[in-house]
């Protein structure tokens, strides 16, 4: 800082210039939700239908983001959902219908086969899909992008509507499918449908960005709604009754806690 | 002439506010910046000190922590637990925490000091500080804007942040009475240096605290607290019900309860008897007739564990002349010689210097035109010029 000499910045143990309150963060959350009076954002806040409409989006975007390196890698993990595909048995290195290790009945679902006994708790680790599992993508990357040719044509008839883009559900799979095929380039020969991808991913990117913004757009609007998803992703499960004895401190308040 | 203000240790100047300071301070989080028509945060009139000045503040508290550190040591030594006031059930938790070093976050020492002599330590607020978020961000804020060139003993954030990484929890719940908004505001403030720190981070009410079968205390959605921030005294835990839960759980509350110590009146005449004489404290006594004896007859009464000048008495020559604004907390009181503030435009100044870990990082004023300062005091911002 100008007018001070090296030494007495030592002495001062300066700030550093970068040290500031984010944009978005905790302290800025808890300043909208006073200044909001409570509403809708407490610390016993409920979440609404919109809430979970656009927490669905924001968390298959989120998956679309995690996987897209992996996936260009040529490598799918365990149990990974591709949707219109299935689910991935990294083992038997395929995709199919049931995730893996789900239960039914006393057996247990395992690389395509209904098993008598529960897989083992080791990690499965990710491995690359056989030619005959990267033909299904390749199939259903082809169904995909008929499905989004036909929703995009159908919107074009609706007056004010035609620009509207299929949403990024629709976009993530399709997108996904495509990374995972461009990784298995050597694997396989590709087809048709991953010719014509190529020629859409653009396109697709650009509907992930829209669904992007307007989850960002509705996140900044509704701080209940991101300590909602922050509270979700922390413990993985949603909010429910609980075991414990609550009320056991705080009896003793009669003033501020500071001093 | 005015050479001669210009040395002077400390003093007060007028200034413009900036035309949209209530804007740029609720933006940073202090939406409680003033109260009744009275303004709490003030940046009509703001202190100027020299880096001297500032440094013998730092100094103080810097030295003064150490006398703190080195007190606790000598408390259980001698089980001077009576001259606390801790209750008996918390003291082995207290000598527990001290003796395992359980993690300690931040304290505010409050200083008096009119520029000569040397400061002196009127209390330490070693557990539930609060004027951090003004001190911290608010009053930097202020100086980028109107005095760019010149410097603030100020590295609070910075420090807050670094000794957050010093500890390997992932998760922190931070909690405190939630309908204070003062105190969610610095609980939140100090969740956002925590989650500049990298840690995850949840804010909620003491109330909300529950504790499981398990014989571990969780948050509404059932998961286990493994580092508990608590703005929230140890005394009025010591009281409720989930205090005989805390046992096996006490390390993962900061501040920690061996912090009962210093956030303690009790600590004052503890430290004179230790060090007596001592240039940066004030003569203390259990009694007044300790205090008269000395020769002392202008005191200041104070309870154990009074905050926000709770239950403080001016006691001049046997006539009370000032008592604080806030709740007076029952229990026994302490008795300490009075001591000159900094006085200016009708004000009477505390000085707050911040602790962070064991190093002093930042300087906070407070303004008041009783002496004795209380949550309605005014914070004003320093520069160092």
């Amino acid at each position: 800082m100008a007018g001070l000499t090296d030494h007495h910045l030592l002495a001062m143990k300066k700030r550093g210039l970068a040290a500031r309150i984010r944009n978005g963060g905790i302290l800025q959350w808890s300043t909208v939700c006073i200044l909001a009076g409570l509403t809708g954002c407490d610390s016993k806040y409920t979440a609404t239908p919109k809430d979970e409409q656009m927490a669905a989006l924001q968390k298959k975007l989120e998956a679309v983001d995690a996987e897209k390196s992996r996936l260009m890698t040529g490598e799918v993990a365990n149990n990974f959902e591709l949707p219109g595909v299935g689910f991935y048995h990294a083992e038997a290195r395929d995709f199919f219908p049931y995730p893996f290790g789900q239960e039914k009945d006393g057996k247990w679902y395992v690389n395509g086969q209904w098993q008598e006994f529960a897989p083992g708790e080791a990690h499965v680790t990710a491995s690359r899909p056989t030619p005959e599992a990267l033909k299904k993508v390749e199939l259903a990357l082809a169904r995909e992008q008929e499905l989004i040719a036909k929703e995009n044509s159908g919107n074009s008839g609706n007056s004010g509507n035609s620009s509207t883009p299929r949403s990024s559900s629709g976009f993530g799979s399709a997108l996904m499918m495509y990374w995972l095929l461009s990784g298995n380039r050597g694997s396989y020969m590709p087809g048709a449908g991953f010719r014509q991808a190529e020629s859409q991913t653009g396109l697709w990117q650009q509907g992930l960005a829209r669904d992007r913004a307007t989850v960002s757009s509705y996140a900044s609007s509704n701080p209940g709604y991101s300590r909602m998803v922050a509270q979700s992703k922390s413990t993985g499960k949603p909010v429910s009754a609980g075991s414990s004895v609550r009320g056991g401190f705080g009896s003793s308040f009669k003033s501020s806690s500071g001093s | 002439m005015l050479e001669a203000i210009k040395r002077r240790a400390i003093r007060l100047e007028h200034s413009q506010p900036r035309h949209d300071w209530v804007r740029r301070v609720e933006e940073s989080g202090l939406i409680w910046h003033g109260a009744g028509g009275d303004s709490y945060w003030n940046e009509d009139e703001h202190l100027v000190f020299t880096l001297q000045a500032a440094e013998t503040l730092e100094d103080a508290a810097t030295e003064l922590h150490s006398m703190c550190r080195n007190a606790c040591e000598e408390i259980i030594k001698r089980d001077w637990w009576h001259r606390l006031a801790i209750p008996e059930a918390a003291i082995g938790m207290v000598q527990s925490s001290w003796a395992c070093g359980d993690f300690s976050l931040y304290g505010r020492f409050d200083l008096a000091w009119d520029g000569s002599g040397t400061p002196k330590l009127l209390e330490y607020n070693a557990d539930t500080p609060t004027s951090l978020l003004e001190a911290s961000v608010i009053q930097w804020d202020w100086l980028l804007d109107c005095h760019p060139d010149c410097d603030q003993l100020n590295s609070i954030h910075e420090a807050l942040i670094s000794q957050w990484q010093s500890i390997v929890n992932p998760f922190i719940h931070f909690a405190c009475v939630w309908d204070m908004l003062e105190d969610r505001q610095t609980i939140a403030y100090l969740a956002e240096t925590a989650e500049q720190a990298g840690k995850s981070v949840e804010l909620m009410d003491m109330e909300e605290i529950g504790f499981s079968p398990e014989g571990r205390f969780t948050d509404t959605n059932e998961r286990a607290i493994d580092r508990l921030f608590k703005l929230y005294p140890w005394e009025w835990l010591a009281n409720e019900p989930f205090f005989a839960e805390i046992h096996q759980e006490r390390s993962r509350f900061t501040e920690p309860a061996w912090k009962m110590m210093l956030s303690n009146k009790g600590l004052l005449p503890i430290l004179w008897d230790l060090h007596p004489g001592h240039p940066l404290l004030l003569p203390a006594a259990h009694s007044s007739d300790d205090l008269l004896r000395m020769g002392v007859d202008k005191w200041v009464e104070k309870p154990h564990y009074g905050r926000e000048g709770g239950g403080v008495t001016i006691v001049e020559r046997g006539e009370r002349v000032a008592t604080g604004t806030g709740e007076a907390e029952p229990g026994p009181l302490i008795y300490q010689k009075q001591a000159s503030l900094f006085q200016a435009n009708d004000r009477h100044f505390v000085w707050g210097l911040w602790m962070v870990g064991d190093e002093c990082r930042g300087l906070s004023a407070r303004g008041d035109r009783s002496p004795v300062t209380g949550n309605l005091s005014r914070f004003y911002p320093h520069r160092i010029a």
